[in-house]
């Protein structure tokens, strides 16, 4: 007999006669005494409920399928041919370009947060010392057209991952008096997202705001605050 | 061509042999079949798995799982950049759209995993679904159809759906 739930089973055994039961109990496949024999069994045998447990999420998820979709799962298109001519054309190009040192201003955001990190003479991402975080922070590039908050951000390597502080500056006299509510997100090289928490920005007063992750600082591709509507303001890519 | 050169070409040429058609698919039916869309949110797929190939092997043996999150999170993102509001700057409380157009993208990615993760069961597990689940079949009417003993029905039932759960997990859902 089985010894963990939905592991292997031994069919000469009678007490794992009902082991296969779980699918076609879940299906309602089984016969109306088999069904109920298995209901009453799966009241005593925490290795079939479990089994029970562990399938019917996959049922639910079927719910989305129809017979058409089976029948058409093969007819899925074939990739296009320009696909792998493409990508060793994007992979030698992007590689040339690191070779030869040109930086690849692939948008306006990054051409502006270079010219300003060169602007303020800043060395981006230095790991600076706790006690200035703000001494390599670098302003974030607006995501709208137009934003009342602006905000520098400084990351600095920690041993338990990265600290993040953010000086927030709200322009009140552009924008009508509203308390905005922000949060901060960051985008690791993946493209996985964190989000690091969230907080209230008053027309009145500058704010910082500081969080961090375990990420380590080479792992953070993007630091972003978005609305609280996980709408973008501001980005800085890294 | 350098040897470093070579070698780009050689991953890139393994990942798109081994996993664009599954990618390919998967990204088309979460764009509703729009395959110019499809080839930039695949290429780009790719390209960062060739920027960062440690990925691939820290993800545990499934490139093809990490390759199906980052896809994901593409068209994820482009579905949120496309309802972005630049007009109005000051935060809302999200409203019920907003809950709405989630648990839409939700549901269009969760099918799409679960076609996704049929095309890897084999045409037996297949079989077995579309009669017993689709088709409401009983043990005993798909053991005719089929013609199987009825025993082998149910364990192939079973062993069917954890196939499609275990495929589910791999391209990186949850079941």
């Amino acid at each position: 007999m089985s010894v963990y739930p939905g592991g292997p089973f031994d069919p000469s055994d009678p007490a794992d006669s009902f082991a296969t039961d779980a699918g076609a109990y879940l299906l309602g496949a089984l016969s109306a005494d088999e069904e109920r024999a298995f209901a009453a069994h799966l009241a005593e045998c925490d290795a079939c409920a479990a089994r029970v447990a562990e399938l019917r999420p996959t049922i639910g998820l079927l719910a989305n399928i129809t017979e058409a979709d089976l029948a058409g799962l093969d007819d899925a298109p074939g990739t296009d041919a320009s696909l792998l001519p493409a990508l060793l054309q994007r992979a030698a190009s992007e590689r040339r370009r690191r070779r030869t040192g040109i930086a690849a201003l692939g948008s306006l955001a990054a051409a502006a947060v270079i010219a300003l990190a060169i602007v303020l003479g800043t060395q981006p991402w230095s790991h600076s010392s706790a006690r200035q975080p703000s001494a390599d922070a670098r302003p974030l590039v607006a995501v709208a057209a137009s934003s009342p908050l602006s905000a520098d951000a400084a990351l600095s390597a920690r041993r338990w991952g990265t600290e993040i502080s953010l000086d927030c500056h709200y322009h009140a006299s552009a924008y009508p008096e509203t308390t905005t509510v922000y949060q901060l997100e960051i985008v690791d090289r993946s493209g996985g997202r964190y989000k690091l928490g969230s907080w209230t920005v008053r027309p009145s007063g500058d704010t910082r705001f500081t969080s961090g992750t375990s990420l380590p600082l080479d792992q953070i591709g993007e630091v972003r605050i978005d609305l609280a509507d996980g709408t973008p303001v501001l980005q800085l890519t890294r | 061509m350098t040897a470093v050169a070579t070698a780009d070409a050689q991953l890139l040429r393994e990942l798109h042999d081994e996993h664009a058609g599954a990618l390919w698919a998967f990204v088309v039916g979460l764009l509703d079949g729009d395959r110019g869309k499809a080839q930039d949110v695949v290429q780009e797929t790719f390209l960062r798995a060739w920027r960062n190939p440690r990925v691939l092997d820290q993800s545990g043996g499934s490139a093809r799982g990490w390759l199906f999150t980052v896809a994901r999170r593409i068209v994820i993102d482009e579905w949120r950049s496309a309802h972005r509001r630049p007009e109005l700057v000051t935060a809302e409380v999200p409203d019920r759209a907003d809950a709405d157009r989630t648990a839409d993208a939700d549901r269009i990615v969760d099918r799409q995993l679960v076609l996704s993760a049929l095309r890897t069961l084999s045409t037996e597990h297949r079989a077995v679904l579309l009669e017993c689940y689709f088709r409401g079949a009983s043990v005993a009417q798909a053991a005719q159809t089929l013609g199987l003993p009825e025993g082998t029905v149910k364990s192939r039932a079973h062993y069917a759906l954890r196939a499609l759960r275990v495929a589910i997990e791999d391209l990186g859902g949850t079941a």
